[in-house]
């Protein structure tokens, strides 16, 4: 009876995240002014996040809940943190888009849906048993199959949404079927369960083979070639804030569960076909992403294909033995790299053509912001240096600490090779500062530009004081994420 | 591994064959992609069945319940897909190259 019981508060404290859903719904509902009902939306989401982020200070740390279904630690705990502030971040960038009235388009529909797949990657995130992390992921990849259409006037839109659909059904059967032979072999779906079974029996190939499509199939929603092509296309569909809002969470949410796994199985069972093939993989990313993205014309286009090449860098820590420091390094390499992008696109957004009132789309117009404004283009530059890796700023030094574990390990000719291609990927958000600095400016087609004001300032400003400041208190950074994370 | 699942899963991989070679119609990945589901969700039962323990029917009734949610979402697509272009075939589809 007294399980019950427990079980029942469970209940209502896990319908707390429904009860903002149930009541935005009635709410869009019965405003009939447009404005105000976006509005409204957007300001009870805030709050949603606001309310969610208390709950996660308030309640502990770390917890078992619903039978060991839900296993929270630490870093779980922290990297949740950061995936609910970059989502405020972004709804209150559509925010500002809405109210300037720029070309953002988001309806109400879409922002409900952010919701609900916010929800699904929290849970996915804690997620310890197999079915709960398959339904959770697919919550998530159902809202995400349509927010990648919210511009769906258009027939690139609606042909990017329906390629992320196929490849996203693909990717869920692949796990599933990872999950049927695991169940089969080991009758069970709980993460120590199938670690004690699995140990009995260490040279089954049946359980190997399932853990491996797993993690197969959750790179393939993480976009690493050669599945890369899929999500260059649905990004283009998309517009730049959708892009961002989906590269973001998708590589939070998949490098956590892919750390869960890790830690929980991976490490005892001695798979080694794993890591082999992943650093194959990774290569394979690094090649794609910097030759593919040297001929591209889109700045769209250009994003997408560095997140493919830093989710390759995301999932290296799965190449190296000494696995609970590359963790570390790899969430400080993520939010270094969640920096900078929410600047680029901040910039990027924030410069509106006066004719029709878009945004800029071709690389090669990115030279206007330089010609117009020289303090918004000298930040700029400074964003794509520090994205790029080059020295005197951060991600110089994120990038290296991934990296150089391999040589302790004696994996010496491997290293070389990724330097060299790290290398590739300076030269290509090099050649956009050459094209803004450089290259002449295009007579055909000049169109007048101007700044907006507001909130995006604000963002652009706090990015470069980040970029600057983090130089100076480097090791105190680092040491902090070590304590938050409690791994010594 | 009996002969049942062999059969099952020799389906799911004509499944995924036929998404890869298909190149005529949207209508046929949808079908596909719920086959695919559903033969998973019988090997999740065939294997409750053998292990006798509820957990796999359980995941199976799951599992229905999702391929129904994601076919909804792949019809949705196509009718958007038809009242913008009127077409519904794979080969008009080239507006994006990787």
């Amino acid at each position: 009876m007294m399980f019950l019981f427990e079980n029942s508060i469970n209940m209502i404290k896990y319908s707390i995240y429904l009860v903002p859903l149930i009541i935005m719904i009635l709410l869009s509902i019965s405003i009939k002014e447009d404005s105000n009902r976006m509005m409204l939306l957007f300001k009870s989401l805030k709050l949603t996040i606001i309310l969610i982020l208390v709950l996660l200070t308030i309640e502990e740390a770390i917890y078992v809940k619903l039978n060991g279904h839900l296993i929270k630690t630490e870093l779980i705990t922290f990297v949740e943190y950061i995936l609910l502030v970059v989502s405020y971040l972004i709804i209150s960038m559509f925010e500002e888009g809405v109210k300037e009235g720029r070309k953002t388009k988001i309806t109400e529909e879409a922002l409900i849906l952010m919701y609900s797949s916010l929800i699904g990657m929290l849970i996915s995130m804690e997620a310890h048993n197999l079915i709960t992390l398959f339904l959770s992921l697919e919550i998530t990849s159902i809202c995400f199959y349509i927010l990648a259409l919210n511009k769906n006037s258009r027939k690139v839109s609606i042909e990017g949404g329906l390629k992320y659909y196929i490849i996203g059904g693909i990717a869920s059967t692949i796990i599933l079927l990872g999950i049927v032979s695991i169940y089969k072999n080991t009758g069970s779906l709980m993460y120590t369960d199938i670690l004690v079974i699995g140990m009995e029996r260490i040279g089954n190939y049946q359980v190997q083979m399932g853990i491996a499509l797993i993690v197969l199939g959750l790179i393939i929603k993480l976009g690493v070639a050669p599945f890369h092509g899929w999500l260059i296309d649905t990004y283009e569909g998309t517009g730049m804030l959708m892009t961002f809002y989906l590269t973001i969470t998708q590589k939070i949410v998949t490098i956590i569960v892919l750390i869960n796994l890790y830690k929980n199985l991976i490490t005892y069972l001695n798979i080694e076909v794993i890591n082999k093939g992943l650093l194959v993989l990774i290569l394979v990313t690094l090649i794609v992403g910097t030759v593919g993205s040297l001929r591209q014309q889109k700045v769209i286009r250009f994003i997408a294909y560095s997140a493919i090449v830093n989710s390759a860098l995301l999932i290296l820590f799965f190449v190296g033995n000494n696995t609970e420091e590359l963790i570390i390094y790899s969430i400080y390499y993520l939010i270094n790299y969640i920096i900078g992008l929410a600047v680029l696109i901040n910039i990027i957004i924030g410069v509106v053509k006066t004719k029709n009132g878009g945004n800029i789309e071709i690389l090669s117009e990115l030279k206007n912001i330089w010609l117009n404004n020289k303090v918004i283009g000298i930040s700029l530059i400074i964003v794509l240096i520090y994205l790029a890796g080059l020295p005197p700023f951060t991600n110089f030094i994120s990038k290296i600490i991934l990296i150089l574990p391999l040589i302790v390990e004696g994996k010496i000719y491997i290293t070389m090779i990724i330097f060299f291609l790290t290398v590739g990927i300076m030269i290509y958000y090099m050649n956009v500062v050459k094209i803004i600095i450089i290259d002449k400016k295009q007579e055909v087609g000049v169109e007048t530009y101007k700044m907006t004001k507001g909130g995006s300032i604000t963002n652009i400003v706090g990015g470069i004081i980040w970029i600057i400041i983090s130089q100076i208190y480097l090791d105190e950074i680092i040491s902090i994420i070590k304590i938050i994370v409690a791994i010594n | 591994m009996n002969l049942i699942d062999l059969i099952l899963i020799a389906i799911y991989v004509i499944g995924i064959s036929g998404l890869i070679f298909n190149k005529n119609n949207i209508i046929n990945i949808l079908i596909i992609s719920e086959l695919n589901l559903g033969t998973l969700g019988m090997l999740f039962v065939l294997a409750s069945v053998e292990l006798n323990d509820i957990l796999g029917e359980l995941s199976g009734l799951y599992i229905l319940t999702f391929t129904a949610a994601e076919s909804a979402i792949g019809l949705a697509i196509v009718v958007i897909l038809y009242s913008k272009t009127g077409i519904i075939n794979i080969r008009h589809l080239n507006k994006l190259k990787g």
